[in-house]
């Protein structure tokens, strides 16, 4: 069991300077692309080091079996990783499956090496990251608050959550067309459709954190005369503090959803509309390439985000 | 019965208690050598870092305590409940699972408004929660997002903005607690044993006129446990304030109080009030005396009638 623990801190530890460094690049142009190499980096290092860890375990050292299990979590996906890049490669070829149906991902690759479609993935990538980022400031936003009411007064809660749960109901995408009628074809439809997902998470998460709050606890506050303020910043909002982060993690996914199907309903530019015209040309590659960049940005912010939860939730 | 003696022969106790603890060092989690004060302040001083303002006196008047849920039976956790606690004395509250105990307490806190009869500290009226009654649960009850420091300073950070004096205060309890080491760590690095020392802490830090005690003790192992009752018992000495305790754990609520009030189980109605025969200034070796033993056996004679077993 100790050996398991350490195993999985190595680990953490291997990963952690990976995700540290992505807010320092997030303002240059070749983000995804550096964290990539980062994450590559790290993954073969991790792996290299798991690696002579498991050489040196005939020798029965107690590292050995930290090695073997750092070889577990990241040697085994590396391993199904390679596998799959190598089907991926030869398969469409041997089947003969034609280059728009599934291009080898050697075809694929070879579309970063286009400075005009890097130009494109860039300065689309922006704009849909852009949206993502607005959407889940603005969602979350709204969530906590909503959650903080509808915790704190169950008149409030009474009267609105029915409401709250049919529109959530509600398939948040049909409401992108009314959204474009009402704001344009800007920036804002987009934004409102990842905010209005990213919402409930956070309102749900925010709700039954504050709801939860162990009583003992509670009662400590009431004999200590706490006001209703007090008890708020000083016990209520930091016990729900894990959940919010927990709901804050799920929204980020739904937040880069919303933005592109946002994108997919109507829009000039942004990494859902790049999608739709490289379908237009029956450009697989491309899409793949595009899908690549979608990938890794939604691996990244999730990854920010599950960092910034280590951090701030440390008990 | 009990003689009361003066505050120099109740400092020698505390540091006989303190001397009985020398186990300590014994436990799993490493602890800073045990309160070295009692060393510095010389026996003149006893524990002057303690003092806490003048104790109030509790009454409880023919208390009663209904619960009912709409559309349930009422459930009668209290019935007709009096009880005189002086300034400065420690009383126990013992009685099966179930028999209202912590209602008792949570009434006395404020926590909850008695059904019938009246509730008073110091001769007034409980109307709400008081800053100069302490409550203690049976879980530590810290903030884990904290710091040991932080959680002790938590009835002065509602009171007020926290200034240097009530840190300096703070860190004197948690050197007299022997926890000087651990300010500035987080509850979750802590045992069960010293987290309910910081708790004892952050009860102290609102200086309180009367201290209720919810089974604080009731979580921990028993060798801590004991240990912790000593610790108690020489807060108490050294403090002087009235303290209120309630346990189901027999021997503990006669070697800590003065006084053992004996509840039924539910509705929790009092059985008995028993004088504990035993000296102001007890360490733990007392439990070894047949007073002891006798005082334990009145009190579990009513349990064994009541069949209650859970008492035991």
């Amino acid at each position: 069991m100790r050996l398991s623990e350490q195993g999985d801190r190595d680990v953490g530890a291997e990963a952690g300077p990976v995700t540290a460094a992505v807010p320092d690049t997030g303002q240059r142009p070749d983000t995804t692309a550096e964290t990539a190499t980062a994450t590559a980096t790290a993954t073969t290092g991790a792996t290299a080091k798991g690696a002579t860890a498991a050489a040196k375990s005939p020798a029965g050292t107690r590292r050995s079996g930290t090695g073997r299990r750092a070889l577990r979590t990241v040697g085994l996906p590396a391993l199904l990783l390679v596998v799959v890049a190598t089907l991926w490669e030869f398969l469409p070829g041997l089947l003969g499956v034609k280059d728009f149906v599934l291009p080898p991902l050697s075809k694929v690759l070879a579309q970063f090496g286009s400075g005009s479609l890097l130009d494109q993935l860039w300065s689309n990538g922006l704009v849909t990251l852009k949206e993502t980022l607005l959407g889940l400031l603005a969602g979350s936003a709204a969530g906590i608050v909503a959650g903080v009411l509808l915790g704190e007064s169950s008149v409030v809660r009474a009267t609105f959550y029915p409401y709250l749960v049919a529109f959530q109901s509600l398939p948040k995408i049909a409401l992108a067309p009314l959204f474009v009628i009402w704001f344009g074809f800007g920036t804002t439809p987009k934004v409102l459709v990842a905010a209005t997902l990213t919402f409930f998470p956070l309102l749900v998460n925010t709700m039954s954190g504050v709801m939860s709050v162990d009583r003992d606890r509670a009662q400590l506050f009431r004999s200590l005369s706490a006001s209703r303020r007090q008890t708020w910043t000083k016990l209520l909002l930091p016990s729900a503090l894990p959940s919010v982060l927990a709901g804050f993690e799920v929204a980020t996914v739904l937040a880069l959803l919303g933005a592109i199907l946002g994108e997919f309903v109507s829009s000039q530019d942004g990494l859902g509309v790049l999608l739709q015209q490289q379908q237009t040309n029956y450009d697989t590659a491309g899409v793949f390439a595009t899908l690549i960049v979608l990938a890794a940005m939604g691996v990244v912010l999730n990854q920010i985000v599950v960092q910034l939860r280590k951090w701030l939730v440390f008990w | 019965m009990l003689r009361r003696t003066d505050r120099t022969a109740t400092a020698s106790a505390a540091s006989a208690a303190s001397a009985g603890t020398a186990p300590e060092a014994a436990r799993p989690v490493p602890q800073p050598q045990p309160q070295p004060q009692h060393g510095d302040g010389g026996d003149g001083g006893g524990s002057p870092q303690l003092s806490m303002p003048t104790p109030l006196g509790l009454t409880a008047r023919n208390v009663t305590q209904v619960f009912g849920a709409r559309g349930k039976e009422p459930v009668v956790a209290l019935e007709d409940f009096s009880l005189d606690v002086a300034p400065g004395e420690f009383v126990a509250v013992v009685g099966p699972s179930g028999c209202g105990k912590t209602t008792l307490l949570r009434t006395f806190a404020g926590l909850a408004e008695p059904t019938t009869g009246e509730v008073s500290v110091g001769g007034e009226p409980l109307r709400k929660p008081r800053r100069d009654v302490s409550m203690m649960f049976q879980a530590p009850t810290l903030l884990p997002w904290k710091t040991v420091l932080g959680n002790c300073l938590l009835p002065r950070e509602i009171d007020h903005r926290v200034d240097d004096r009530d840190r300096a205060r703070a860190h004197e309890l948690l050197a007299w607690a022997g926890l000087d080491g651990f300010a500035d760590r987080r509850p979750h690095e802590l045992s069960g044993g010293m987290q309910q020392r910081v708790a004892i802490c952050r009860a102290l830090m609102a200086d309180p006129a009367v201290l209720l005690l919810d089974e604080p003790f009731g979580a921990l192992d028993a060798m801590t446990r004991e240990q912790m009752n000593v610790d108690m018992r020489r807060i108490w000495s050294a403090s002087g304030v009235t303290t209120l305790l309630i346990t189901h754990d027999i021997p503990e609520a006669v070697f800590l109080a003065q006084r053992v009030v004996v509840l039924s189980s539910r509705p929790g109605r009092t059985l008995d009030v028993i004088d504990v025969p035993l000296p102001r200034e007890r360490d733990i070796a007392v439990i070894q005396t047949p007073e002891f033993a006798a005082a334990c056996g009145r009190i579990r004679s009513y349990f064994i009638r009541e069949g209650s077993h859970a008492a035991l």
